[in-house]
C-alpha cells in the first residue's frame, strides 16, 4: 500500500470536513441576512419582552404638554399608566405584556422604545452612566380640553366623534363609545367580559366603525351634481316620489313645494336628491365619493376601515338610496369629518394626523409630521357653493342647534337607516358633520350618536356645536 | 542568495502568534472584570493565571522541543473566548470549568510524557475493544440518566461521562485494525471471515450500546471516525458504501420505534410547530443567533440564559449572541485551523498506527464540532455532543486536552523521528 495515497485519501477527507464547516458558516450567514427575518418577532422570543422590561417607555402628551400616558418602573420592570384611563383607549389604545399592544402604543412601538437610531444614541450614554433606558415621547395633535369635553359631551351613548383643524389635518379630538380602562390591572380584570361584550367597547369606531351616512351623504351628492351642470335642478317636493317601485320619503313625509339645491339642502329633501337620480349619472356620484376617499384607503396613524359604495350601481332604486346616504354604502366617522374639512378648505382633504412631533427624553424635538394632501375633493368654487349650502342649513334648515351666536357654521345633518332601526328593533343613527367659522374655518367636525330617539338635528348637531364653540372662543388662541 | 535573506528577514518579522492569545485574553478578562461595574480582582487573576499557563505550555513545548508549537496556541485560544463566555454565563459555572482547565492541562502536559512510553507496549485491538465494552456496560449498570441520556456515571462526588473517553479508545482500535488487521481474521467453521467484515460488526455492536444510552451524537460521531479511517487506510468504498446504507437503514428503523429519536428528528424538520415543547431549545437558540447579529451584542449585554443547556450543548449560540456572527465563524476558522494542524501531522507520520491515531483524533475533534454548530444552527438535528474546549463540563474537556496532548506528542514523534524507528521495528 503506498503511503502516498493513504496521504491524498486524507486529504481528501480534510476537504469533506472543512466544507461541511464552511456550509455552516455559509448557513448562519444566510440566516442572519435573510432567514431571521420573520422570526424574530415570534412571542417565544423573549428578548425582546426582556428588552422592553428594561427601558422606560417614552410618554404620550397631548399638543399642550398634559401627559396622557407615561411609564414607571416597578421593581426594575417598567410599567404604562393612563391617568385618564379610558379617555384615550381608542386613541392610544394600551401596551401590556400580555394583551400585547394596539393603536398609537403599536403603530409608535420602536418610537416609543427608543429602538430606532433617534434615540440609540442617548440609550448608549445611559450605559456608562447607569441611569435607566428611556424611550421618544409622542407629542399628539389631540387637545386633552377638548377631547375631555367630547367624551362627556357622549356620555352614555355609544357613538363617535372626529374633530380636526381642516387646514392642516391635525386630529383635535377622537372619541369612541363604549370605551375602557387601558390600565393594566383593569384591563386584565375586564378583559373577558369586554372582548365578549356585545357593544364592541374595544373597537374604537372613530376608524373603524363603518356606519350608513344618511342625510349627511346629500353633501357629496350635490358635489356631484354641481359638478355635473346640475346646478339648477329643480323639484316641486309632494313629500314623497316613486323610483322604480319603491317610495322614497321626507323625514315626517314633511311636503316642502319647490325647491332649488340649496334649500333642498336645508331641509334635507330625500325627495329632491333621489329625484337627481333621474339626471345625474351614477359614475359621476360614484367618481364624487371616490374623490372623497370612499373605496379609498386612508393613510394614517391609526389604520382605518375602508368606506366603501358600490363600483357601480346597477338597481335604480339602489341608486337612490345612494344619493341620501343608504342602500350599500357604508363609511367611517373619519370619513365623514375629512369630506366637511374637504369643504371648509376649498375643496382639498388634508392628510389627517395624530402624532404632531416625537421628542427625546430631553425634549429635543427629534421629529415634527409635516402637512400634507390627502385628497382632492372638488375644486375651490364648487366647495363654496357647498359652504354656502351647508351654511344655510344651520340657518334656516334642520341643523339651526349647531348655530353658535357671532359665528357662521356650517354643517349638514343626517339620520341614518341600519339593521336595527329598519327592522324595529332600534332607532336611526344621528349625525352631523360641519365647520366653522364658515369664513375662515378652524375646525371641521363629525358626530354620530348610535341608535338615538331623537334625529341627528337634535341630538348631533348640539354636540357638535358645544365642541366647535369651545374650541373658537376659548382653547384654540 | 539575496532572496532567501529578505525572506528569512520577513519570517523574523512576524510575530509569534502566542502574543495574539495574550492580547485577546488581556482584552477579554480586562472586559469580563469590569463589566459588573467594579473591579473583579478575582476574574482578573484568572485572566493572569490563564495567560501565565498559555505562556507557560508554550515556553515548554518549545524547549523541549515538543512538536508543533501551533496546535496548542490554537486550542488556548478556544479555550480563551470558551472561558470568558463560560465565566460570563454564571461565576460559579466559570470558576468550575476554570479549575478543569487547570486538571485539563496537567493531563495535556502529562499525555505528552507517558504515552512515548506506552505507545510501543500497548497496541492491542481486544484490549481497546474490552476497555470500550466494560465501559459501557458500566454505564448500564450503574450509569444515571441526565438529559435523556443514560450517560453519566456517578462515584460519590465524581461524576464522568464515558462516551468522552470511549471516542478516544476507538480512534486506538481504529488505529490498531488498520496498523494490523490480521488481529481480526477469524475462522469460523472452516471459512476464513476478512477482517474488514469483523471489524463492522465489532462497530455496530459499539453502536448499538450507545443506542441503549440514547447518545446519538456520540455514535454518529464515532461512525464517521470509522469510514473516515477506513477510507483513507483502505479506500474501501463499497464497503463503506454497505455500512452507511446498513447504518441509514438502522437509522431509519430506530427514529419509527424510538420516540425520543423521533423528536430530535421533527424538532429539527420544524421546531416552530411545538415550540413551546420539543422545539423550545432550537427555536431559543435561533433566536440569540439571530439577535446578535453580525457583530453581536457584546460581552454581558445579551440574553444567553433564555437558551436551556446554554453552558454544554448550546453554548456556541452564546457567542453568536454576544459575540456575532463574525465571533462565530472566529471559532469554526479556529477549529478549522485546529484540523488543519491535526492533518498536517497525520501527513508526516509514516508509522500506519500512530498515523491513524493522529487522523482519527483530527476527525474526531472535527466533525464533533461540525455535529454541535450544525446542531445549534439548525443545519443538522441536534445531537447533543458538546463542543470541544468550550463547553462546560469536566469529562468533555478532560478528553479534549488528553486529544490535544495525544495530537501534540505525535507531532513530536514526526520531529525526533522516533516513529521511524518503531516502524522498522515493526516490519521486520
Amino acid at each position: 500500500m503506498k503511503k502516498s495515497t493513504i496521504n491524498s485519501r486524507m486529504l481528501h477527507m480534510f476537504i469533506v470536513l472543512n466544507v461541511l464547516l464552511l456550509c455552516v458558516v455559509v448557513s448562519m450567514t444566510y440566516f442572519e441576512l435573510v432567514g431571521k427575518e420573520s422570526l424574530m418577532s415570534n412571542n417565544y422570543n423573549r428578548r425582546l419582552k426582556a428588552y422592553e422590561d428594561g427601558i422606560i417607555r417614552g410618554e404620550i402628551l397631548d399638543r399642550n404638554g398634559e401627559v396622557l400616558a407615561y411609564s414607571e418602573m416597578v421593581e426594575g420592570i417598567s410599567k404604562r399608566v393612563y391617568p385618564y384611563k379610558r379617555l384615550y383607549s381608542h386613541v392610544i389604545g394600551y401596551s401590556n405584556d400580555r394583551l400585547g399592544k394596539t393603536l398609537l402604543e403599536a403603530k409608535y412601538n420602536e418610537m416609543l422604545l427608543g429602538k430606532n437610531a433617534l434615540g440609540l444614541m442617548g440609550n448608549t450614554i445611559s450605559l456608562v452612566t447607569g441611569e435607566d433606558k428611556t424611550g421618544n415621547n409622542l407629542i399628539l395633535t389631540i387637545d386633552h380640553d377638548l377631547q375631555t369635553r367630547a367624551r362627556e359631551l357622549l356620555g352614555d351613548n355609544r357613538g363617535a366623534i372626529v374633530a380636526l383643524n381642516p387646514k392642516t389635518g391635525e386630529i383635535l379630538a377622537m372619541v369612541s363609545t363604549p370605551d375602557y380602562n387601558p390600565n393594566e390591572n383593569a384591563l386584565l380584570e375586564n378583559w373577558d367580559a369586554l372582548s365578549t361584550d356585545g357593544q364592541s367597547p374595544l373597537l374604537p369606531r372613530a376608524v373603524r366603525g363603518l356606519y350608513p351616512p344618511g342625510s349627511t351623504f346629500k353633501v357629496v351628492t350635490a358635489i356631484a351634481a354641481l359638478e355635473s351642470g346640475h346646478e339648477a335642478f329643480t323639484v316641486d317636493d309632494q313629500g314623497s316620489i316613486v323610483i322604480d317601485g319603491k317610495i322614497f320619503a321626507n323625514a315626517y313625509d314633511k311636503a316642502y313645494g319647490p325647491l332649488d339645491m340649496t334649500t333642498a339642502m336645508a331641509v334635507s329633501s330625500n325627495v329632491y336628491f333621489t329625484a337627481l337620480t333621474t339626471v345625474l349619472d351614477s359614475k359621476d356620484l360614484i367618481k364624487s365619493a371616490e374623490k372623497a376617499g370612499i373605496n379609498r384607503s386612508i393613510d394614517f396613524d391609526l389604520a382605518t376601515s375602508t368606506s366603501k359604495v358600490g363600483k357601480t350601481i346597477e338597481s335604480k332604486t339602489e341608486y337612490a338610496a345612494t344619493t341620501i346616504g343608504q342602500g350599500q354604502l357604508l363609511v367611517t366617522p373619519l370619513q365623514m369629518a375629512l369630506i366637511g374639512a374637504g369643504i371648509a378648505n376649498e375643496g382639498t382633504i388634508m392628510k389627517p394626523y395624530l402624532v404632531k412631533s416625537i421628542s427625546d427624553r430631553s425634549d429635543v424635538v427629534l421629529t415634527t409630521t409635516k402637512d400634507s394632501k390627502l385628497y382632492q375633493l372638488t375644486d375651490a368654487t364648487t366647495a363654496d357653493r357647498i359652504k354656502e349650502m351647508m351654511v344655510e342649513v344651520v340657518k334656516s334648515g334642520t341643523g339651526k342647534k349647531a348655530a353658535i351666536s357671532e359665528v357662521t357654521v356650517a354643517g349638514k345633518t343626517g339620520t341614518a337607516q341600519n339593521e336595527k332601526s329598519s327592522l324595529g328593533s332600534g332607532y336611526d343613527h344621528a349625525w352631523f358633520i360641519g365647520f366653522a367659522p364658515a369664513e375662515a374655518p378652524e375646525i371641521a367636525i363629525a358626530v354620530i350618536v348610535e341608535n338615538h330617539a331623537e334625529d341627528g338635528g337634535q341630538i348631533a348637531a348640539p354636540i357638535a356645536r358645544k365642541i366647535m364653540s369651545l374650541w373658537i372662543k376659548e382653547l384654540n388662541h | 542568495m539575496d532572496k532567501i535573506v529578505s525572506i528569512q528577514n520577513k519570517r523574523k518579522r512576524i510575530p509569534n502568534p502566542i502574543y495574539l492569545v495574550v492580547l485577546i485574553d488581556l482584552m477579554l478578562f480586562g472586559l469580563l472584570s469590569t463589566m459588573s461595574g467594579t473591579f473583579d480582582s478575582l476574574l482578573m487573576m484568572l485572566g493572569g493565571g490563564k495567560i501565565a499557563i498559555t505562556l507557560l505550555v508554550h515556553v515548554i513545548i518549545r524547549k523541549l522541543r515538543m512538536g508543533d508549537p501551533h496546535i496548542s496556541t490554537l486550542a488556548s485560544l478556544i479555550l480563551s473566548i470558551g472561558l470568558a463566555m463560560q465565566l460570563r454565563l454564571s461565576m460559579e459555572i466559570g470558576f468550575k470549568q476554570f479549575i478543569w482547565y487547570l486538571i485539563g492541562m496537567s493531563i495535556f502536559l502529562l499525555t505528552c510524557a507517558i504515552f512515548p512510553v506506552l505507545n510501543k507496549r500497548i497496541r492491542s485491538i481486544w484490549l481497546f475493544y474490552g476497555t470500550m465494552i466494560f465501559l459501557f456496560v458500566l454505564t448500564l449498570a450503574i450509569g444515571v440518566r441526565i438529559n435523556g441520556a443514560k450517560n453519566w456515571i456517578i462515584i460519590g462526588k465524581l461524576s464522568f461521562q464515558p462516551s468522552e473517553f470511549i471516542k478516544i479508545l476507538f480512534v486506538f482500535f481504529m488505529a490498531a485494525f488498520v496498523s494490523n488487521p490480521e488481529a481480526l481474521h477469524i475462522k469460523i467453521s472452516g471459512k476464513r471471515i476478512p477482517s474488514k467484515w469483523t471489524l463492522m460488526g465489532m462497530v455496530f455492536i459499539l453502536l448499538g450500546f450507545f443506542v441503549l444510552q440514547r447518545e446519538f451524537g456520540t455514535a454518529l460521531l464515532i461512525f464517521t471516525v470509522y469510514l473516515t479511517v477506513v477510507y483513507a487506510f483502505e479506500k474501501a468504498v463499497i464497503f463503506i458504501g454497505a455500512n452507511t446504507a446498513l447504518a441509514g437503514l438502522a437509522a431509519l428503523i430506530a427514529i419509527q420505534i424510538m420516540p425520543h429519536l423521533k423528536v430530535r428528528v421533527d424538532s429539527w424538520l420544524n421546531p416552530f410547530a411545538d415550540i413551546a415543547g420539543k422545539g423550545y431549545q432550537i427555536t431559543q437558540s435561533l433566536f440569540a443567533i439571530g439577535s446578535g447579529g453580525f457583530f453581536g451584542t457584546g460581552l454581558g449585554i445579551g440574553y444567553p440564559h433564555f437558551i436551556p443547556n446554554v453552558e454544554t450543548d448550546f453554548i456556541f449560540s452564546a457567542i453568536c449572541e454576544e459575540m456575532g456572527l463574525f465571533g462565530g465563524i472566529a471559532v469554526i476558522i479556529l477549529f478549522m485551523l485546529i484540523s488543519y494542524r491535526g492533518i498536517k501531522i497525520c501527513l508526516s507520520l509514516r508509522d500506519p498506527y500512530t498515523k491513524a491515531v493522529a487522523f482519527g483524533l483530527t476527525m474526531t475533534v472535527g466533525f464533533q464540532t461540525f455535529l454541535i454548530i450544525g446542531g445549534v444552527t439548525k443545519l443538522v438535528p441536534l445531537t447533543g455532543v458538546t463542543l470541544p474546549f468550550v463547553s462546560y463540563g469536566g469529562s468533555s474537556l478532560i478528553s479534549s486536552f488528553l486529544i490535544l496532548g495525544l495530537l501534540q506528542v505525535l507531532s513530536g514523534a514526526v520531529l525526533r523521528g522516533e516513529v521511524l524507528d518503531v516502524e522498522k521495528v515493526h516490519h521486520q
